[in-house]
């Protein structure tokens, strides 16, 4: 679109000059590869996983909402449930080093230990690089991929937002949803939803 | 009515007793709190009139640094809920809220308050309430209150109030508060449009609106339009003045651009609530 400025003032409002910051990973796009580290020193990339689907699933085991699911047992029942059908469930945290959520290899395998989680690997995302990458804003926030690599689902874990582990049964839940649709082969019904929960802790410095 | 008045916590500096005209067991605000919120149930007036509509307030005071959120949270958070316990016939209606203020912190952008904020609710009463009697009115709250973590916050307030004929005096001990509430709720404007592209949406006043030399903010009320973190550029150009407001990428172009639209100048600050049409792009 071309006009005239006769007279152009630009005030700029809004801090962070994260250009590509909150863009994100688009639904219905190649999800944007990534390499990260997981709590027992092995190397992940997403595009190793093509052929299989993915849930990105952005935790932080300090946040109400994060507590909210697996204080229920109800993350833990669907990376089991998935897993065990053949889903790669990635856990991701992007909290920066003395962040809440942050912490050591040997806390995390603890922590996954004490709450029965079953992901295939909790990925160590620090510099939060990969979370800006995917627009990563709450915990949880939730990303599945297809086996072509493309983003089906971005979003909320369901449409429920609260702290409160009563709302879970009642709830629909657009993971599920999601990953069922993907594994019969079938367009993913609800493609994107509100993400509701904690900020995600990234590091001041980005 | 079969209700079972609420349990509720007393803050022993908060003053059950009213004005002198007023009977000693009437209570108009009760107190409940959290880590570092405390929640507030607060009448605008001393009694009801039957078939009128009086003015509640929700009072959040938060302790420094700690925030709660605006109807729409932006990027993370939860706003205030309140669940309404009111006898047959009473109503209560939406929460009028303040103009919010943005919160930033490693990207994330969210729309909220800070220190005090009075959330303000109209219940109105059936013309067949009886005068003389007396309206226990329950409200269970829940919120969000986030500093650099977030705790949840919940807690029942209750208040009593009787019903007279008569219009209603108003509450020494709150009216200051309700006034002050007032001047800060965005008032709707109309005239307001907007137009897209694939990745902006672009922000147009009606023709009699003077651009401020300051910043303006956009705070979006609906979800899945606007990326909240992203700078909000103001320029004027051959169409006039204009707010760009980038898009969510998986969002949609709506039907309507809902929002509050604030702006400062000479000291005072204007909180406009809009609904936008869309327009064809110039």
């Amino acid at each position: 679109m071309k006009f005239a400025l006769f007279a152009v003032a630009v005030v700029l409002f809004g801090g962070a000059a994260l250009a590509s910051a909150q863009e994100g990973a688009v639904v219905g796009k190649a999800a944007p590869d990534f390499t990260l580290t997981d709590s027992n020193g092995k190397s992940h990339s997403l595009s190793a996983y093509k052929g299989k689907t993915v849930v990105l699933e952005w935790v932080n085991f300090g946040c109400p909402f994060v507590r909210k699911h697996y204080g229920a047992g109800n993350m833990q029942k669907l990376q089991k449930g998935y897993t065990g059908k053949g889903v790669v469930w990635l856990s991701v945290n992007s909290s920066g080093e003395g962040k809440e959520g942050f912490h050591t290899a040997a806390e995390i395998n603890a922590l996954l230990s004490e709450k029965g989680a079953a992901p295939s690997a909790y990925l160590v995302d620090a510099s939060g690089k990969v979370g800006h990458l995917y627009g990563a804003r709450t915990t949880p926030h939730m990303f599945v991929i297809d086996p072509q690599g493309t983003l089906v689902y971005a979003g909320g874990i369901d449409d429920k937002p609260s702290t409160d582990q009563a709302d879970i049964a009642g709830a629909t839940n657009y993971v599920a949803a999601a990953l069922d649709d993907t594994l019969a082969g079938k367009a993913v019904r609800t493609s994107v939803s509100k993400p509701y929960g904690c900020s995600v802790k990234y590091s001041s410095a980005e | 009515m079969g209700m079972t008045l609420p349990l509720f916590l007393l803050a022993a500096a908060v003053p059950l007793s009213v004005g002198a005209a007023a009977a000693a067991d009437i209570t108009l605000s009760t107190t409940g709190s959290s880590k570092n919120v405390t929640a507030t149930l607060l009448s605008e007036v001393q009694s009801i009139q039957p078939g009128q509509t009086l003015w509640l307030g929700l009072k959040l005071e938060m302790a420094q640094g700690w925030h709660v959120y605006w109807k729409q949270a932006g990027d993370a958070g939860l706003p205030p809920r309140i669940k309404w316990s009111l006898p047959a016939g009473f109503q209560a209606g939406d929460i009028a809220w303040p103009y919010p203020t943005r919160f930033e912190a490693g990207g994330i952008t969210s729309y909220g308050y800070h220190d005090r904020v009075l959330l303000l609710v109209p219940v109105t009463a059936p013309p067949t309430a009886a005068a003389g009697s007396m309206v226990p009115v329950s409200a269970a709250v829940n919120w969000l209150e986030c500093r650099e973590v977030c705790i949840p916050g919940k807690t029942t307030l209750g208040l009593e109030l009787p019903v007279k004929a008569a219009a209603p005096a108003s509450n020494p001990q709150t009216v200051a508060l309700f006034k002050e509430t007032r001047g800060l709720l965005p008032r709707p404007a109309r005239g307001w449009t907007f137009e897209s592209s694939a990745d902006h949406v672009f922000l147009r006043p009606p023709a009699a609106w003077k651009a401020p030399s300051t910043p303006v903010e956009f705070f979006a009320a609906d979800d899945n339009v606007i990326l909240y973190a992203a700078p909000q550029a103001a320029d004027t150009g051959a169409g006039g003045w204009r707010l760009s407001l980038k898009r969510d990428p998986n969002g949609t172009v709506p039907k309507v651009l809902s929002g509050v639209v604030v702006s400062r100048r000479n000291g005072a600050v204007e909180a406009l609530d809009i609904s936008a049409k869309p327009k064809a792009l110039k």
